[in-house]
Parts: C-alpha cells; structure tokens; sequence
C-alpha cells in the first residue's frame, strides 16, 4: 500500500508538472484539471495505435462527432508508433490508446518497451482491445497500463465510452486503477 | 559242592547210565521216531539262527539288534538240547544235557527279559500297513510339491519374475529357472557367483547395483532398484530388484533373498504414456491458442458488421452522406466475406490436424504444374517468374501436397517487391537419414525395427525442396511465427489472407514426417525450406 501511495504521490507531481508545462489555468479551486479545458483548448493529444483501418477509422468518426477539437495521430502497429513518438519528441500525445494483436510489434511488447523507457513511461496507455482474457488482461495490468477498454462491437457504445473517458480529470488519466476497476465498464 | 565237582569232571563220561535204547522197552519205529523227530527240531533250530545272523549282517541299520542275537542264540541252543536228546540213544551223555538245558533256560529267561523290557519300543514301531500309508502319503505329498513347484515356475515365468538367494557367507546364489532365464544364463541347479551376476548388468548401472546391494547388506535392509541388462544380442532389458537381508542371532547379514522381475515392457510402456501425455500437453496448448487466435480473429468480421449497422441505424444516421452510407455497407459486406473465407480456412486446418494423410506414390512435377496451372491468372498479372527443378516421386497425399506449393508460392506473389516482377526458384536435392537423424521433430516419429538406430537412419531418403522468392522478406526474428495460425506480420488490410495458409503448410508437412522453415531478411526475399522422407514406411502414422 505504501508504494502505490508513494507513486500516487510521484504521479500527482508530475501531473502537476504536466499541467505546468501547458500553462493550463485550473477550472475548479481543487487542485485538479478537467480534460474537458484542455480539449476546448484545442490542447488534447490522442495517439491510435490500431492494424485496423476500420477500427481506427470508427474512431476518429467517433471523436470527431463528440470533440472535433481533440488532435487524434493514428499508427497502424507497435514499429510505426515508436517512429511517431521519436519524431513528436517533445510534442508527445497525452494520451495512447494501443490495440494488442497486431503485426510486426504487438501491443504487449509496445507497452512494455513504452512503461520501461524513461521518455515515454509516464504517458497514459490506454489498452483498446477486443480481447477479454483475464490473461491478457492480467498482463496489461500488470506491465503499468492505465485502462483496459475492451473494444464494444457498436458505434453508439464507442461514443459512449470515448465521451466519459473525456469527461475525466487530467490527473486520473495517470492512474491505475485497482484491478477490479481496471477493465473500464 | 563234591556232586557239582563230580558232574563237570564226567560232563562227557556216559558211564553210570544206560544208553537210552536200553532204557526202557524200544520198539524200533518208537525209537527212530523219537530220534528223527529230534534231529529235524535240531537241524531246523540251528538253520534258524543262521538265517537270523545273515539277516542282521545285511541289515546293520536295525533296530534292536541285540535282541536277534539274543534270539538266534536261544533257539541255537534249543536245538542243541535236541541234538542232544537224539545222541544219548547210544551216548548216554546226561550231564552235558543238563548243561545244555541249563544254558538253554538261563538264556531264555534273558530272552524273555530283553523282550520284556524292548516291548513299549516294540509296540511304538510302526506296522507296515502304517508304513505303508506313510510311504503312500509321502508320494502323494511330493508330486503335490513337485506340481506346485511347476506351478510356481509357470508364474514365474507368466509374470517374468524370478527369485534367488544369496549365501553371503558362501558366496554362493541359487536361482529359480526364470531368473535364469531373464538373465540369459543358461539354467543351472548350481549356484551363480555374485561376479557372475554382475556381468551381464549393463555396465553403466552395475557400479549403481553394486553400491546399493553394499548398503542393503549394511543397513540390513534391502533397497529396491531397477537395472538394465545387456543380452547376448544386444537387447537391453530393464529389471525391477526387490528382497530381503536375513540375519543371525547376532544380526550379521548372512542370506539375502529376493525376487528379480523383467519390467522391460512395463517401463517401455511407462515412457510412452510419458511421451505421449507430453505430446497431447503442446497439442492442447496449441489447440487453446489455435481456439483463441480463431476466436479473435473470427469475431473481428462479425464486431465490424455489429459495429456499421449500428452506425447505420445510430441517432443522427440521417444526416450520413450517401457516399459514406455505401462505404459502410460495403464495410459489412467485406467483413462478412472475410467471415466466409476464414471459416472455410479453419475447417480446412482443423481437417488437415485430424486427417493422418493418407498417401501414395505422388509425382511433385505433376501436383506442382497442376497448382501453377490453377494460379495462371495471379501468376500472369503479376507477371511472375516461376523456375523449377525436376522434383520426386514420394509417398504422399497429393492434395495436401499441392495445398503446400499453391500457398507457399501465393506468399511469394503476395508479398512481392513493388518494383520487381516476383522470381521464384524451386530447387530439390537429395539428403540422407544420416543427416537429419539429429532432428528430434522428425525422429519422435520414425519407427525403428530394431534397437539400433544408428543402423537405419542412414538408410532412408529424404527430399529437401527450396522455394525460394525475391519478395519483400521478413524479419529473421519471426521465422517460427509465421507459421502459428493468425500471426499476421502485416496488416489485413494491406495483404489479404485469413492469416492460416502457412500454418496450414506446416501441419500437412508434419503429417508427412518432413519439417518446413523460412529464412528470410527483409527486402532479400525469403527461401522456403521443405524436407519430406521419401517413404512414409518408417514412420508412424500420426494420430491427432
């Protein structure tokens, strides 16, 4: 308990640091920052990490409908993301929804390689995958990812899930969640 | 005393006395009745003791042997009082008569005291009717031993287990025939020496068997163990040792004993049940994965269906271009094909994982023609390039074999350099047993007919088939995964294909007996590698 306190701590430094870093006015007098400011602020960064043209396309359709403000980049595998992550540099997304089965690099290998570099450890990866194997999902879990969303088989039930995942605070993206609320319902 | 002195001084004089034809009226019958009837009693009892002492001189094992003496001389005796009585009609000779009567009752009294007191013995002697019974009973009781000495060597022999025991003070071990037997002795009612039974225990556990025998005898208790024997022919047989140390009153070991059974069939067995289970262990892990992958990459057509009718029938679908709403039916459309030709794909796997292929003497030169054939038009648009050398007659299924050249040069086309017209090459060369016998995958199922391996491998023939590309290649790293069934190395959407043709390729291959491997470096194009045995003789079949 003690760890996960002390990297709640860390977390909510950085966030903080984050937040500094994008001279974000704070919208309530807690000291925690709705995405929903940063999105108006044509600010919000989300990186796609899908093989799946279709999915991939769905997706931007979604966000558009429900925040055209919000910069969606799209990578078609694990090789290509770290490509675009090299050349953002600095620019980084604040935000990874990763896919797990695809070719060349999978989404296993991706966030392992993501939470154990220096650079990039401390962005929120969001797992987006069809797959429902407690295994699977154990493993993501257990390798830091921030949220398992599993991929829902309707286009009102992604907007669904897209919009309140932007209705979230900027600093729980950071977050993990206990186990039993890490598969985002 | 004066009388006494007198009668032995005239034990022999006849003087005083009448000879007894004189004594008395005589007729002569009377007389020479009386005397012939005395001579035969003498004759008789003197024959008498004879016959009795030549008896016991023969039979010096007797019981009681005084008392026949005893006997022999008291009728000896008897008789001479006859004699005597016979001899006084002319030699009135009375005193030695009453000598020898005097004699004659002395020892019949001790006669009849010896009797006396042997009686009680007499009567514990067995009768011959109770001898009898007892010979009959012992006869009957050894051919009941002699039976289930029998029985006991069947069952032993049945059970292939023996049972020795080991003087240890005399060095000396008795065997049962079966062990005997077992060991490839020749059967012996003499003993082994210890020396003796070492030598056949197959040399890598006699230093084992030794030991542990040491320690038995030390810790006075016997340590079951297994060992192999060497046979005279090379067989190896696995023993299964287990017994006894029995001790003295002081509890020195002296005697071991125990039983020693051939379990060569038992531990065979045993191997393979372990060999087996190990096998049906990666096949149910593969069929897991195989089931999720399939699963996976089954709902993904069906999720993209779900996913634009819903996005058809969504609120504010209304104000969806017309354009747009034709990409998404033809979306559903797409989806459901893939749907079509993936299930088609897994049935044909699972079919080929199920089928032990039965085969035939094939022509590859004719299945390869007819499948560049069947691919004419993919061939030609691609313009590619197809060179090939003869290739073999082996025994194999040729549809399946026609399924592994169709798919594997499909890849070539599919995944071809942009801006060269694809080239493949197929080239076959012979190899021998010999030098592939190092490959477990291709020994796990041969199947020897004799022990010695290194004696057959050398004598199969075996086809090694390249087929080989100038496509865009892959990494070296993914060589093993192309062949798992949905490993997709590239997006669908960019190279079409259920993600199952190469798995598809392996498992017909494996079904041969043969192994097939890629290498491959990106943008140097990739080099298929086949090898199938020519005969499938050898091999077991596969059951899946």
């Amino acid at each position: 308990m003690d760890t996960v306190h002390l990297d709640h701590k860390l977390l909510g430094i950085l966030s903080n640091l984050f937040s500094a870093l994008k001279n974000e006015s704070k919208m309530n007098n807690e000291d925690k920052t709705a995405l929903a400011s940063l999105i108006a602020n044509n600010s919000f960064h989300i990186l796609l990490v899908d093989d799946d043209e279709d999915d991939r396309d769905i997706f931007k359709e979604a966000i558009e409908e429900i925040a055209p403000s919000v910069k969606i980049t799209t990578a078609t595998n694990g090789v290509e993301m770290f490509l675009m992550l090299e050349k953002l540099n600095n620019d980084l997304p604040d935000l990874i929804f990763l896919d797990l089965n695809m070719p060349c690099k999978n989404g296993f290998e991706c966030l392992e390689e993501l939470k154990s570099a220096k650079e990039w450890k401390d962005v929120p990866v969001f797992i987006y995958s069809t797959t429902s194997n407690p295994e699977q999902i154990n493993r993501t879990y257990h390798n830091g990812a921030n949220l398992y969303i599993q991929k829902p088989d309707s286009y009102p039930g992604i907007k669904n899930i897209l919009k309140k995942i932007l209705e979230f605070d900027f600093e729980d993206l950071f977050l993990q969640p206990e186990r039993e609320n890490f598969v985002f319902k | 005393m004066d009388q006494i002195v007198d009668f032995f001084r005239g034990l022999f004089d006849t003087t005083g006395f009448p000879p007894r034809w004189h004594c008395g009226k005589w007729t002569e019958f009377h007389g020479w009745f009386y005397i012939i009837s005395d001579l035969m009693i003498w004759s008789a009892y003197f024959a008498i003791p004879l016959l009795i002492i030549n008896y016991i001189s023969k039979r010096k094992e007797l019981k009681y042997y005084k008392i026949y003496f005893l006997f022999a001389a008291f009728i000896l005796s008897c008789g001479l009082t006859h004699l005597l009585d016979a001899i006084i009609f002319w030699f009135p000779l009375y005193r030695l008569s009453a000598l020898i009567r005097f004699i004659t009752g002395v020892l019949s009294w001790f006669t009849v005291y010896h009797l006396f007191k042997m009686l009680p013995a007499a009567f514990s002697l067995k009768t011959s009717e109770q001898l009898e019974a007892e010979v009959t009973q012992r006869i009957k009781v050894e051919q009941e031993l002699k039976l289930k000495n029998q029985q006991l060597n069947e069952a032993q022999a049945i059970a292939r287990i023996g049972n020795w025991e080991w003087d240890v003070t005399t060095n000396i071990i008795l065997w049962s025939d079966e062990l005997f037997r077992i060991f490839g002795f020749e059967i012996s009612s003499e003993g082994l020496s210890y020396e003796k039974f070492l030598a056949n225990i197959h040399p890598e556990d006699r230093p084992n068997v030794e030991a542990i025998i040491k320690q038995s005898l030390d810790e006075k208790h016997f340590i079951e163990y297994y060992h192999r024997l060497v046979m005279d022919d090379g067989q190896i047989k696995t023993i299964h040792a287990r017994g006894e140390v029995i001790t003295d009153e002081h509890g020195k070991a002296i005697r071991m004993i125990g039983t020693g059974q051939d379990v060569t069939e038992q531990k065979k067995a045993e191997r393979e049940i372990i060999i087996k289970s190990a096998e049906l262990e990666v096949r149910n892990e593969a069929l897991q994965k195989f089931a999720y992958l399939a699963s996976h990459d089954l709902q993904e057509p069906l999720r993209k269906i779900k996913t634009y009718i819903s996005r058809l029938q969504s609120a504010g679908a209304e104000e969806i271009e017309e354009s747009q709403r034709v990409k998404y039916r033809d979306k559903i459309k797409d989806a459901a094909d893939r749907m079509h030709r993936l299930i088609d794909d897994i049935l044909n796997y699972s079919r080929m994982a199920s089928d032990a292929s039965s085969s035939e003497k094939t022509d590859l030169n004719l299945i390869l023609s007819n499948v560049l054939e069947d691919m004419e038009v993919i061939i030609e648009t691609n313009k590619a390039k197809i060179n090939a050398d003869p290739l073999p007659i082996i025994d194999a299924n040729s549809t399946q074999m026609g399924q592994v050249f169709q798919n594997i040069i499909a890849n070539a086309i599919k995944f071809r350099n942009i801006d060269t017209a694809p080239e493949i090459n197929i080239q076959c060369e012979d190899i021998t047993g010999a030098q592939i016998k190092m490959d477990s995958q291709m020994k796990a199922h041969y199947k020897f007919s004799g022990w010695d391996e290194n004696k057959y491998w050398p004598r199969e023939k075996f086809y090694k088939i390249t087929i080989s590309d100038n496509g865009i290649g892959f990494e070296s790293k993914f060589s093993e995964r192309i062949f798992e069934a949905f490993q997709r190395l590239s997006t669908r959407t960019k190279y079409e294909g259920s993600g199952i043709g190469l798995a598809i390729c392996k498992k017909i291959v494996e079904n041969h007996h043969g192994i097939i491997k890629a290498d491959s470096e990106v943008g140097k194009g990739s080099t298929f590698t086949i090898i199938l045995p020519r005969s499938q003789s050898n091999f077991e079949v596969i059951q899946s």
